[in-house]
């Protein structure tokens, strides 16, 4: 058999040496040349890719290293003061209060009714208010400069002939926004604050609702909601 | 001088040497194909390795990046809040409502020798004011001012929806203004 084997190889040698050398060059093809390349190709775009997320990353821990902790807390609770995660019904009685001794009105009565407004993110406080008319007026204004988000929705003023002061009914609508439910991925880009911004916190900074009757959070853990927003339901 | 070569080798012999030296040719070709073919086969294989290792190393930058960016959550957190709130904010601060902006038209157009009995804003910014004047002209200068060009960029329609002049020779007018 080896012979034989021999005897066919020396005879045809000139055909069975480049058929084999032929098959192991395919078998290098097919299994090393060809999966490597390919590999290669995918390796570059992941490599890319990886390279854009580490940038971004870098960036974003860079920024984030940047920021002051006790700037950014002061500024959420300016923002928290002037927003709240929740209705916080017992700060808006004491703020409109407040807002009405400053003015002079006399406030009559104070009602709260809940879930008024757009998308149920405000509620309504129906007033009515006893005073001079330039208190009223007042009144009206400050409320809608009030660093509180809040806009007067109707305005019913009736005066007297008796002594020059008006009774008015008003509706107040109060703003409050829920804190967001998920903080984002890492990969999230972090918000930027932009110059509008900045003249917004400033404007918040140089009013009056920072006063302890309005103190905000001081983290965010602490801006989950506390209970029940309206205890009377 | 001529010369005469003979060859004495067997002609099985020369064809045997003749078909080695073809072999020989065949076979450097065949190996010479594939050493280069290992070759690039070895060279891809460098590549794909070097290449794993970039990966690897930016990887590791980026787990270092998350661990980092992870590590100041309080902070990332906070910025969202903050800036979530102010794009509310924005919508409404310095920015006064339609009503109380119809409302500080009107308070001003009312002059001291006209009474207002009452005013009335409702939600979409329309007007409803009663008026008591002494004085037919006043009445008539308050209508005008209301049919000004100002308040043209105010108020879509001024209705008058009554006028009267009492007993006592003072002038009743209840005016409907309807917001733009």
């Amino acid at each position: 058999m080896k012979s034989r084997i021999k005897e066919f190889y020396s005879r045809y040698q000139i055909f069975v040496y480049p058929t084999v050398i032929g098959l192991a060059s395919l078998m290098v093809i097919v299994l090393v040349v060809i999966p490597q390349i390919q590999g290669f190709i995918e390796g570059q775009s992941t490599l890319s890719n990886t390279t854009q997320k580490a940038k971004f990353l870098e960036v974003k821990a860079a920024e984030l290293s940047r920021i002051d902790p006790e700037d950014l807390s002061k500024k959420v609770n300016l923002a928290v003061s002037a927003l709240p995660t929740d209705k916080d019904y017992g700060s808006i009685i004491g703020l409109i209060q407040r807002i009405g001794a400053d003015a002079g009105a006399n406030i009559v009565s104070l009602t709260i009714s809940p879930a008024a407004g757009e998308k149920n993110l405000s509620f309504a406080v129906q007033l009515t208010v006893v005073g001079l008319k330039q208190s009223v007026n007042s009144m009206i204004e400050d409320i809608e400069k009030s660093p509180r988000v809040m806009k007067v929705s109707n305005i019913n003023i009736t005066s007297s002939n008796i002594d020059g002061s008006v009774g008015a009914d008003f509706v107040v609508n109060v703003f409050y926004a829920p804190a967001p439910k998920s903080l984002g991925a890492v990969e999230t880009e972090l918000p930027k604050l932009t110059t509008k911004d900045e003249e917004i916190l400033a404007t918040l900074a140089s009013s009056s609702v920072s006063e302890p009757a309005l103190t905000a959070p001081s983290s965010a853990a602490q801006l989950l909601p506390r209970g029940k927003a309206n205890p009377f339901q | 001088m001529n010369t005469i070569s003979i060859n004495l080798l067997p002609v099985d012999s020369a064809q045997k040497q003749k078909r080695q030296r073809k072999f020989r040719l065949v076979q450097l070709v065949s190996t010479g194909i594939l050493l280069v073919l290992i070759f690039l086969a070895s060279g891809a294989v460098s590549l794909r390795i070097l290449q794993t290792q970039n990966i690897k190393k930016i990887q590791n930058q980026v787990e270092a990046s998350e661990s980092s960016i992870v590590s100041q959550k309080d902070k990332e957190s906070g910025l969202l809040v903050l800036k979530s709130r102010l794009d509310i904010i924005s919508k409404y601060i310095g920015k006064v409502s339609k009503q109380v902006s119809n409302y500080n038209f009107i308070s001003e157009k009312t002059t001291a020798s006209i009474n207002v009995s009452s005013i009335s804003v409702d939600s979409t910014g329309t007007i409803l004011i009663s008026v008591l004047a002494t004085n037919g002209q006043v009445i008539d200068n308050f209508i005008e001012s209301l049919l000004s060009e100002e308040a043209a960029a105010i108020f879509s329609k001024v209705e008058i929806e009554s006028l009267s002049r009492g007993r006592d020779a003072s002038y009743r007018a209840s005016i409907k203004l309807v917001s733009k």
